[in-house]
């Protein structure tokens, strides 16, 4: 089994990074109980991470029921590989890699599947209003869901994992194994789509409105 | 500076990517350009509706249903060991049906060109007449070697059936055939 490599003693690191660090050591305690077989350590790890799993596969899938499942079979996934992860590794960035992959699976199937009933579609719709009380931000946040979604998957996925999930540009390029430079392209590519994207659609609902 | 530089360093100066230098720089573009503020708010725009995707609900977490799911995986016969995706695995799988494909088709075409005797092909004759004074150009005929395993009386035969007078030629041990009027001169 592999081991973790040791933290740099900082005595005198900020309070950000001494808190990142504490977080860092606790989830690294976490991983080594889980690959004990400790089923508790593995739920806390699991309730930790799931809000960024279900989003981050929410976000290639746009279905709520999908990405759940997407979500459940990545954790699954996780747990089944674990005695093989080494703990030296970032979890949250290996994570993200097997849930996108999964989630790019499921798309796939998905995509050569012509046959999705309409009122699943409806269903899914309900879910996502549930899921987001306030309205007007229901309504922003299902606006820059459809600009997103029509973003080129190559360019949406580092966007959001950067600009959503806050991951920094080397944790991205270490998830969508691509290089930094890749990683920097990409991101200024889709952030030029979205603002075009964005603007385009601000000038349609004002056009509209002063009709 | 380029437009479209300009505009993914004020992406950066939105997101807090820019320290130092950069940040400096950026803000005193701001303070004596109108055009730059004027993109700064676009990028802004941009971005704030971005960021209202982290206000997103916590969904609730299936615990139960994964620790069945794990619980099920349990006893399965096939451990994960590498995480590849179904896609990623299928094209494993093609690969390594291709590979086995070539390497039988390999394995036969070298039985078939080894195992069993070349057919026998007709003999050659060259017409060309040796050069004066100078050796290894003499007209010759190939039957392919001593693979055939044809005997001096066949190729004798086989000459006469393409109207080559076997008084001419000499059979020598290398199975060149040589006209005996030229080696005698």
């Amino acid at each position: 089994m592999a081991t973790a490599r040791p933290f740099p003693l900082r005595l005198f690191a900020a309070p950000a990074e001494q808190e990142k660090a504490r977080e860092r050591t606790e989830e690294i305690d976490l991983l080594r109980r889980s690959q004990a077989g400790d089923q508790d350590a593995f739920g806390k790890i699991v309730e930790k991470h799931w809000k960024r799993a279900f989003w981050t596969a929410y976000d290639v899938l746009y279905d709520h029921d999908r990405a759940q499942d997407v979500a459940q079979e990545a954790f699954v996934k996780v747990h089944r590989a674990l005695q093989s992860y080494d703990l030296g590794r970032d979890f949250a960035s290996w994570l993200y890699r097997i849930v996108l992959n999964v989630a790019i699976d499921h798309k796939r199937r998905r995509d050569r599947d012509l046959s999705i009933p309409t009122d699943k579609v409806e269903e899914v719709m309900d879910a996502r209003k549930v899921m987001v009380e306030d309205e007007e931000k229901a309504a922003t946040i299902e606006r820059v869901e459809a600009v997103l979604a029509g973003l080129p998957d190559k360019y949406r996925t580092p966007l959001t994992l950067k600009d959503i999930d806050g991951l920094s540009v080397e944790e991205v390029a270490q998830v969508l194994d691509v290089s930094y430079s890749t990683v920097r392209w990409r991101l200024h590519k889709a952030r030029a789509l979205f603002r075009e994207h964005w603007r385009r659609l601000l000038q349609r609902e004002e056009r509209k409105h002063n009709r | 500076m380029r437009r479209s530089r300009l505009e993914s360093l004020l992406h950066d100066y939105v997101a807090g990517d820019l320290d130092g230098d950069a940040r400096r720089d950026i803000e005193q573009r701001l303070e004596r350009e109108p055009d730059t503020r004027a993109i700064l708010e676009e990028v802004r725009s941009a971005h704030e509706a971005l960021q209202t995707l982290r206000a997103r609900a916590e969904p609730p977490v299936p615990l139960e249903h994964i620790q069945a799911a794990i619980a099920a995986h349990r006893f399965d016969s096939k451990p994960v060991l590498h995480l590849r995706s179904e896609g990623t695995r299928f094209y494993r799988r093609l690969a390594m049906a291709a590979t086995l494909l070539f390497a039988v088709t390999a394995g036969l075409f070298t039985y078939n060109r080894f195992s069993r005797p070349a057919p026998e092909q007709p003999a050659l004759i060259s017409d060309d007449r040796p050069s004066p004074g100078k050796r290894g150009l003499e007209p010759f005929v190939d039957i392919g070697g001593r693979r055939n395993g044809i005997t001096a009386e066949e190729l004798l035969r086989r000459l006469a059936e393409i109207e080559k007078d076997p008084r001419e030629l000499r059979v020598t041990p290398g199975y060149n055939v040589v006209p005996i009027a030229l080696e005698s001169r």
